[in-house]
């Protein structure tokens, strides 16, 4: 059976192979370039003490690269074709009818799904594994900077696991369902999305409570930790965080512009202003990349098992 | 080797068309004593019947004593049949003639003829069955 | 293992998908060693029929028993022992046919590689050649080796000359019939194609949406059978004594096909032999019946 399962996923498997050496063979030499340069201009030592000309020194990587860390961005899109090529053969086999003469074979039905599902599942988590490592690796230099949540959350770590598990789950359950390979492709895609967007956007600021500061001035001495923090929103409160009554003329008393949000700090705090953020310490990164790749892996093992019921009783 | 060959439509059941055509065969010298019969899986195969409907046809034959079968071997010719000697042949084919020519001359056409002809033959060899 | 009289079994077995039977109260015994016939309009559940006997689903209604034991229930005693070929002969296309018998020698408990090696030399087909390119015809031969090299007690094929060209269909029938004179084998087959049926089969089993209509071996069927043929009448005088199967009347004539309980002595009617074919057709063109057609054939 494990032999089955490998020849008729042969082909997919290769071109996902041939995915995963594409990507090294342009996420490697651009990685070390990146990290070279980031070496070079000194730029960890910079974030460490700040010395003088540091922000020029920090805005000209940034802009360097700016081009190429847009390109890898679209890389978060992989885990959606990676699952796709793993799962399509499986939902191909349904819908051309030759799992009739795999199921009419020696072996029961029961061991047919779970070696399929389990291999499927096994080099979906591979293929992701070897995907992540590369990602994380190469985005180590911008990490640095303070990317970490925003570009970088859905292509570091375990989420991109969670997040091919649950496509290949996905193709599986509605190719056992509507027993045709392109629609149910189609339509997995589009959940894949709708799901990312919504649990990204949606879900994933509200993992925990977010931490509520307010201080005076610049965060870099008197603040909290920002640059590497998730920010979720930033404003002008009173001392607990609530928002303050008049504080259009208090800002036109202090001469500040509310738009810049750094106005005169002392005449601020005099008047009971202070500065404002919402945010998701650097700390809990891994937090929620635990409970995004377990809510894609609850998820994943849902359409599984209900995938797995649907074939035992309702295909013939 | 003989070759066997089927119509369908003839109303005459497959294993007796099977037995007519040994015994033609025989009858006509193409089947000597000692010829062996295709095998049972050589006739299924080609012309796509039921085994059982040339088992039969070969038991029919056996019954008859003009075949018997040797186990592991195959069906093979016993016995050759008579064949009637060429003057036989000659005196009736004479009658015949002469019978047709009366029913034409009596007005029947070639179908009646041979309506008629088929008629009595199947009623004399049914009696003498 | 002793043999069994029936190969396959079953009583009053049905199948419902949500409130839709695809097959309802089909009770039927198929004789060991028969060449075995279902015939049936399209929808009266030839092809769930099958697919019950040999695990594709289960049962919601009744039961069935193949070689002895519920397919479904316990496969691993029953899937071994039975060679099934589903419609259109599903292959995986990209294969070399080698690797469709390293398919059936992985998943298969018994397994005769020299059997399906020699029989797809014998049909001419080379072992690195792909399932894709090979004609209908020959995929159906392939479908049918990888059957037969189980060697398997029961062989069950549905519609397996549907898709078939006559060529294709007598060499694939010829082929069937030189593993049935191996010995050994039932052989159960779907098909519209009554002509082919008549000259495989040994019995038929015809299934209507109500449940099987006639069964039993094929000669005994076509003896007990009659065409009618008298001056335009009522049947009812024939109806009391047999069973009407089919009538048709013209102006002066009626024809009528029946099934007879004893032997026809009627004056009025000219009395002939039918074959197979006019049988099957007839009843295919029975409406509804009020009550339970007899089901046996009495010998």
């Amino acid at each position: 059976m494990i032999w089955l399962t490998w020849r008729q996923q042969r082909t997919e498997t290769l071109i996902a192979v041939a995915l995963l050496v594409a990507l090294a063979a342009v996420l490697i030499p651009t990685g070390l370039h990146v990290a070279s340069v980031y070496d070079q201009a000194r730029i960890g030592s910079c974030l460490a003490q700040d010395t003088a000309g540091c922000p020029d020194a920090l805005g000209a990587f940034e802009n360097r690269f700016e081009g190429l860390l847009g390109l890898v961005t679209w890389f978060t899109l992989l885990p959606g074709i990676l699952a796709i090529l793993i799962a399509a053969p499986f939902a191909i086999e349904l819908e051309q009818g030759t799992f009739r003469l795999a199921w009419t074979q020696s072996i029961t039905r029961r061991r047919w799904l779970t070696t399929k599902l389990v291999l499927i599942a096994a080099g979906a988590l591979l293929a992701a594994l070897i995907m992540s490592l590369l990602l994380t690796w190469w985005r180590t230099p911008f990490d640095q900077l303070g990317n970490r949540f925003d570009t970088g959350f859905e292509s570091e770590g375990i989420v991109p696991l969670g997040y091919t598990v649950f496509a290949a789950a996905l193709v599986i359950a509605l190719g056992a369902v509507l027993r045709r390979t392109a629609p149910a492709i189609g339509l997995a895609l589009i959940g894949f999305i709708v799901a990312r967007v919504v649990i990204g956007g949606f879900l994933r600021p509200h993992y925990l409570a977010p931490l509520s500061a307010t201080w005076s001035g610049d965060p870099a001495t008197t603040g909290p930790d920002l640059r590497t923090a998730w920010l979720i929103r930033q404003d002008l409160s009173d001392a607990h965080g609530n928002a303050v009554h008049n504080l259009p003329s208090i800002a036109d008393a202090c001469g500040s512009d509310l738009a810049a949000k750094f106005g005169d700090a002392s005449c601020l705090a005099q008047h009971g202003v202070f500065n404002h953020a919402i945010y998701h310490p650097a700390s809990r990164f891994w937090l929620f990349q635990g409970i995004e790749a377990a809510i894609f892996l609850g998820l994943a093992l849902a359409l599984g098992a209900f995938a797995v019921w649907w074939i035992r009783d309702r295909v013939s | 080797m003989i070759e066997f060959r089927l119509d369908m439509r003839s109303g005459v059941p497959t294993y007796l068309q099977l037995v007519q055509q040994v015994k033609q065969a025989a009858r006509l010298g193409l089947l000597q004593p000692g010829d062996q019969l295709p095998t049972v899986k050589e006739v299924v195969g080609t012309l796509a019947i039921n085994p059982n409907t040339v088992l039969k046809a070969y038991r029919e034959l056996d019954h008859e004593g003009l075949v018997e079968g040797r186990r592991g071997q195959g069906t093979f010719v016993s016995r050759a049949l008579p064949v009637a000697a060429p003057a036989d042949h000659a005196a009736l084919q004479a009658e015949l003639q002469n019978w047709i020519g009366k029913a034409r001359a009596a007005g029947f056409d070639e179908d009646w003829v041979a309506a008629l002809f088929a008629a009595a033959v199947h009623r004399s060899f049914e009696r003498a069955a | 293992m002793s043999p069994l009289s029936a190969a396959v079994e079953t009583r009053s077995l049905g199948c419902r998908y949500g409130r839709f039977w695809a097959l309802r109260d089909c009770s039927l015994s198929v004789p060991a060693g028969s060449v075995t016939a279902l015939v049936g309009p399209n929808g009266a559940g030839k092809t769930t029929l099958l697919h019950l006997l040999v695990g594709l689903c289960a049962p919601s209604a009744g039961d069935a028993r193949v070689l002895g034991w519920a397919p479904r229930e316990h496969p691993l005693l029953v899937l071994p022992r039975v060679g099934f070929v589903a419609q259109d002969h599903p292959l995986y296309r990209g294969f070399r046919l080698s690797e469709m018998l390293t398919l059936g020698r992985r998943l298969n408990t018994r397994w005769d590689d020299a059997l399906a090696r020699e029989r797809l030399q014998r049909l001419g087909l080379p072992l690195d050649r792909r399932v894709a390119a090979l004609s209908g015809g020959e995929q159906a031969q392939v479908a049918l080796t990888l059957a037969l090299a189980k060697r398997p007690e029961l062989l069950v094929l549905d519609e397996p000359a549907a898709s078939l060209d006559p060529l294709a269909r007598r060499e694939f029938l010829g082929s069937l019939m030189e593993a049935v004179a191996d010995g050994g084998l039932t052989v159960v087959l779907s098909s519209h194609i009554l002509a082919d049926l008549e000259r495989v089969c040994d019995h038929l089993v015809l299934l209507r949406s109500g449940g099987v209509q006639l069964s039993g071996p094929i000669e005994e069927i076509v003896a007990a059978h009659r065409v009618l043929t008298g001056p335009r009448t009522d049947p009812a005088s024939v109806a009391r004594m047999h069973s009407v199967i089919q009538q048709r009347h013209s102006e002066r004539q009626t024809t009528l096909l029946v099934r007879a309980n004893s032997h026809v002595y009627d004056a009025c009617w000219q009395v002939g032999e039918v074959d197979l074919e006019e049988i099957v057709l007839a009843y295919l063109g029975l409406g509804m019946p009020a009550a339970p057609v007899r089901r046996e054939v009495a010998s």
